[in-house]
């Protein structure tokens, strides 16, 4: 749907995101190893995180300072005195069937309130406010035989309970699902610039969107991964409530749950209960007062922000102010450039390539440049090869490809698959020589015509899979044509 | 001032509570009681506490924090004798739904 | 019995001396307890062998030493209520739903004993979870009072207070929530103190009412009372309301110049709240004896008002199981606990497994959730916590003025066995003078100042936060020379 379709919906979606802050070495409230991926179910697991009788909380310090510094990023308000809350429901993910949490209806105050995120369009800047920020600890695991309706028990991996979450909420600004999808893009290229979580790693950033069209019911949609999925969450729903809407039909409030396999929203049909958290604060913790000395040594200490490096980009490498900005809304891209950059000191062709080639090769993999094969050297030694003339520009195309397929240098794969340009005067005469034997027509063309000189090259070229230089080709065909 | 309690409301916090209600004679008993009790703890209305701010924390210190410095995690035995059913690493709970 | 030695301290200067092995110590108390537990029933659990061993371990270190030791509690035999975690050994809470369980990891308070050299030869009985006035509702059966076995001992923490009355342990651990290492402390005639809100950790003590709760010392005498205190208070990175090192300096270590006086004069305080109607009389009685013996000794009183006081158990009450709801919502059966059969699906498991918690247990849950509840939290639990603000700002006034406050531990004798387990209501009103500490935090000692008919009657002495110190002092004082140290019945 175009936007404009989408703006005669009267979409407002706002979101509420789960981040992980995976830099931390322990969890929310006890010293468990936070680093629980690819662990054995209940490994990290200790009386606190486990919800063991007689056990207390305590505060990790550096997760109140990273929530700190996300707020100052987002232009947030820190709070000057911020409570912990319990809220109470049951699930047995929960090991005190509790969870330490921030909100509060009676009236509390998160670590941040307030704050926005302006989003920059081609025809529009949009600005997108944001409600609150919190701490919270994440729920364990649950997997099933199947799934959660046919699986006659459940079980439970506690490793990732109490694991540091912040929660960002937003108002509902949003309204387009692309708005959404760049808002996450960016607020995760924000949270990877602070240093506070890698978010490439798997369920560390988990978003609930929820949804109305025509200022009708909201519905809530849960359980969507990635900023990816974002968007096609977002629309499959608009597309499902539209149809409702022309059809007569109502939107009712509830809770839906994004397949990401089979592309749609599902209802679980479980019997719908008015929930009751029982929200108070927590006695087991004390209050956080933050005072301003403690936000302005954190300020002080604030790495460089995004929007902060695109401008860099846009001054210290006279990028225009679009491959700054797509640079720079991956982290870990943008890193990448800077690398490249700092020994191979031509900052606009580098874009050139990153933004092209190696973009397009990393979206066909589906994966992220830390995840590829290819590193910074390799690709600086590739980008030397075509400026010193060894392989072809075109070439030099193939073999980035497939060194991001192997892993492979590229003077090795040029090699092994015989792509290195061909500068030796004979060998050139060689293949000229053939395509001059199998074709006289277009030998005799050219002769008569000069335009048609053309096409011989490109025959050359063919024949050598492209790897004649082809001046010299051009060249030697002149002076071939001339002596017949 | 709210009414006693009636049959449904026992129910519904001993839903809440997720504690099993097995018959009649105990939500009457439970009833009974309960607004005896309730009827005694309204008495705290009577007080004026419109200027009063709430103790949400009887201790008066703040900011108590602990560094981010991994600690040792319990031991799978430690952790699995207490558990009534487990499946491999796993800790087993009842079908959710 | 160990009845040949006036307070641990002696314990330890003869083991010193070498006058008696700590196994000794141990077998006798063993011998004490095979005697009279049949009859009182204070222990779910005894560790005569693990004790026997660690006795002989410390004989051994003491003999390698040169009969030297720094350990406060060295070989002394310490009973813990079975709501503290000792690791490997079943802490219950005495409750069905923890009849199987096995804490990995020791409280706090149970490192800190053991680092003193104490031996812990049990755990004691119990209301469940903490939640009594009587040492009824264990799991385990009830607990009698030594001085009369068709009384209660009091609750919750009724087999420690039980323990000592009866001479089976020296020292003993209860937890106080509202009342519940005072009351048993009162009905048995024993020492007990719970302690300024924070000054003891409670990782480890099996949570009923968070904000509420200490765990704390109970002893025949007052000095003994005070050498587990000394060993047990402080700073735990693992508890967040505990006291921090600094504060420990600044407010619990400072002196007392002023008390008593140059002349030494003190004054003193009685509610008359807790001092009139509603008290037995022969309670009242023994508390007035009580008060003559402070004014000869020095002391002049002043009947003050704290009017918030009448409101106590309703505000107590509501915040107590408001935080129990939630504390004791971990209990789904799944990690730890009773699991009944898997007949249903994980919510319906689940209200089928708490029907292991008893009666009283699952009604303070019950009642908890109700007042936490959308539409009640203003009404009842918020309201509750302005008026903790009350009744600290009436006490803080007056310990501003006073060197304590005075009056009973509980306003009533021991209840008769089974004569308060089906009327909530009336159990509830009988902890009147003791739940405005737990509100309010401050610290207080019961200790005992006569009897009625053979029943033990309990004096509380109130001092202002941290004054734990100046407590013991005034209470050592009384103890002289009221002669209550000490005192057991014959069984």
């Amino acid at each position: 749907m175009s936007r404009q379709e989408l703006e005669q919906l009267g979409i407002k979606i706002g979101l509420e995101i789960h981040i992980q802050l995976t830099k931390l070495k322990t969890k929310l409230f006890c010293g468990c190893n936070a680093d629980y991926r690819d662990m054995p179910p209940n490994t990290y697991v200790c009386p606190v995180c486990l919800g063991l009788p007689g056990s207390l909380p305590s505060v990790n310090k550096k997760a109140v300072e990273f929530a700190i510094m996300l707020g100052l990023a987002l232009n947030s308000k820190i709070s000057n005195k911020t409570l912990f809350y319990r809220k109470n429901y049951f699930y047995p993910d929960m090991p005190k069937n509790f969870q330490i949490s921030q909100y509060n209806k009676a009236g509390g105050v998160p670590i941040a309130l307030g704050g926005q995120m302006i989003l920059k369009f081609k025809e529009y800047d949009k600005r997108i406010n944001i409600t609150r920020l919190q701490l919270e600890e994440d729920p364990g695991r649950i997997s099933y035989d199947g799934t959660i309706l046919s699986s006659p028990i459940a079980y439970i991996d506690y490793n990732r309970a109490g694991i540091t979450l912040i929660e960002v909420v937003t108002e509902p600004d949003f309204e387009t699902p692309e708005e959404a999808r760049i808002f996450l893009q960016k607020l995760r290229s924000i949270v990877e610039h602070l240093g506070i979580a890698d978010l490439s790693l798997e369920g560390s950033m988990r978003c609930d969107a929820n949804i109305s069209l025509y200022g009708k019911n909201r519905v809530e949609i849960k359980n969507i991964s990635s900023y990816k999925d974002v968007q096609a969450a977002l629309n499959a729903e608009i597309i499902r409530q539209k149809n409702i809407y022309k059809h007569g039909g109502e939107i009712k409030q509830e809770t839906r749950h994004w397949d990401s396999d089979k592309k749609r929203t599902f209802t679980l049909r479980t019997k719908e209960e008015e929930q009751d958290y029982r929200y108070f604060p927590e006695p087991d913790l004390l209050p956080i007062e933050i005072s301003s000395e403690m936000i302005t040594s954190i300020e002080e200490n604030m790495p460089e922000l995004p929007d902060d490096r695109i401008n860099r980009f846009i001054k210290e490498y006279k990028l225009p102010r679009y491959d700054a900005e797509v640079l720079v809304i991956t982290k870990s891209l943008a890193d990448f450039y800077e690398d490249v950059v700092k020994k191979y000191q031509k900052p606009k062709e580098v874009s050139n390539w990153i933004m092209s080639d190696l973009m397009r090769h990393l979206n066909t993999l589906n994966i992220e440049i830390n995840d590829s094969k290819i590193c910074a050297d390799d690709f600086i030694e590739l980008l030397n090869l075509i400026d010193k003339g060894t392989i072809s520009g075109k070439l030099a195309k193939r073999i980035l490809q497939l060194m991001m397929e192997s892993g492979k240098k590229p003077m090795e794969i040029a090699k092994e698959k015989g792509l290195l340009r061909i500068n030796d005067l004979k060998k050139i005469q060689e293949f000229i020589n053939k395509v001059f034997n199998t074709q006289p027509k277009a030998v005799s063309d050219a002769k008569k015509d000069p335009k048609a000189i053309h096409f011989l090259v490109g025959q050359v070229m063919k024949l050598s899979n492209g790897r004649c230089d082809p001046q010299i080709t051009n060249k030697l065909i002149k002076e071939a044509l001339n002596k017949i | 001032m709210t009414e006693d309690l009636t049959d449904d409301d026992i129910k519904h916090v001993a839903w809440l509570a997720r504690i099993k209600l097995e018959s009649q004679e105990e939500i009457n008993e439970y009833k009974t009681t309960f607004n005896d009790i309730l009827r005694y703890f309204k008495k705290i209305n009577e007080i004026d506490t419109e200027k009063v701010r709430p103790t949400f924390h009887i201790s008066r210190s703040v900011n108590r924090f602990r560094e981010d410095e991994i600690k040792e995690s319990l031991k799978e035995d430690e952790i699995m004798q207490n558990v009534p059913k487990r499946k491999d690493k796993f800790i087993v709970s009842p079908r959710i739904i | 019995m160990i009845r040949h030695y006036h307070t641990i301290r002696d314990l330890i200067a003869e083991y010193k001396s070498g006058n008696k092995t700590v196994e000794d110590t141990i077998i006798e108390t063993f011998d004490r307890i095979d005697k009279v537990e049949n009859k009182v029933n204070a222990f779910i659990l005894t560790l005569k062998n693990e004790a026997i061993q660690r006795a002989k371990e410390l004989d051994k270190t003491l003999k390698k030493s040169g009969r030297k030791t720094k350990g406060k509690l060295f070989g002394i035999p310490i009973a813990i209520k079975d709501n503290i975690c000792f690791k490997n050994y079943p802490t219950t809470c005495a409750s069905k739903m923890l009849e199987n369980y096995i804490p990995p990891y020791n409280a706090t308070v149970i490192k800190k004993l053991l680092d003193e050299g104490a031996i812990i030869v049990g755990k004691t009985n119990m209301d469940e979870f903490a939640m009594g006035t009587t040492c009824e509702s264990s799991y385990f059966g009830v607990t009698h009072n030594p001085w009369a076995l068709d009384r209660v001992p009091g609750g919750s923490s009724g087999g420690s207070g039980a323990a000592l009355a009866s001479g089976e342990v020296p020292l003993a651990l209860g937890s106080d929530t509202g009342g519940s290492i005072r009351c048993p402390a009162s009905f048995s005639g024993v020492v007990g103190l719970k302690a300024t809100y924070g000054l003891v950790s409670r990782y480890g003590l099996i949570a009923y009412a968070c904000s509420l709760e200490q765990i704390g010392p109970m002893a025949t005498n007052v000095s003994d009372c005070k050498d587990i205190f000394d060993v047990i208070v402080g700073n735990d990175p693992m508890d967040s309301t505990t006291i921090s090192k600094e504060e420990m300096e600044q407010y619990l270590k400072k002196s007392f110049k002023d008390f008593p006086n140059s002349k030494g004069k003190f004054t003193f305080g009685i509610p008359k709240e807790l001092l009139g109607e509603g008290i037995d009389p022969e309670v009242k009685k023994s508390v007035w004896d009580a008060i003559k013996l402070l004014e000869d000794l020095g002391g002049s009183y002043e009947e003050i008002s704290i009017p918030s006081i009448d409101y106590s158990i309703a505000c107590y009450y509501i915040i107590a199981m408001a935080e129990a709801s939630s504390n004791l919502a971990r209990f789904d059966g799944i990690r730890y606990g009773f699991r009944s059969e898997d007949k249903g699906n994980w919510n319906e498991v689940f209200a089928n497994n708490r029907l292991a918690f008893g009666k009283e247990v699952r009604r303070r849950i019950m009642l908890g959730t109700y007042a936490l509840s959308a539409g009640y939290y203003d009404m009842y639990y918020l309201k509750a916590l302005k008026l903790r603000t009350l009744l600290i700002q009436e006490f803080e006034k007056h310990l501003k003025k006073f060197s304590f406050l005075i009056c009973p531990t509980m306003p009533i004798l021991p209840f008769k066995l089974g004569e308060a387990v089906n009327d909530p209501l009336t159990m509830y009103l009988a902890d009147i003078c003791t739940v405005p500490i737990n509100i309010t935090g401050l610290p207080a000692l019961s200790i005992p100042c006569g009897f009625s008919q053979g029943l033990p009657i309990g004096l509380q002495i109130i001092g202002n936060y941290y004054e734990e110190y100046k407590i013991f002092q005034i209470a050592d004082l009384y103890e002289k020379n009221a002669h209550t140290k000490n005192t057991f019945p014959k069984i």
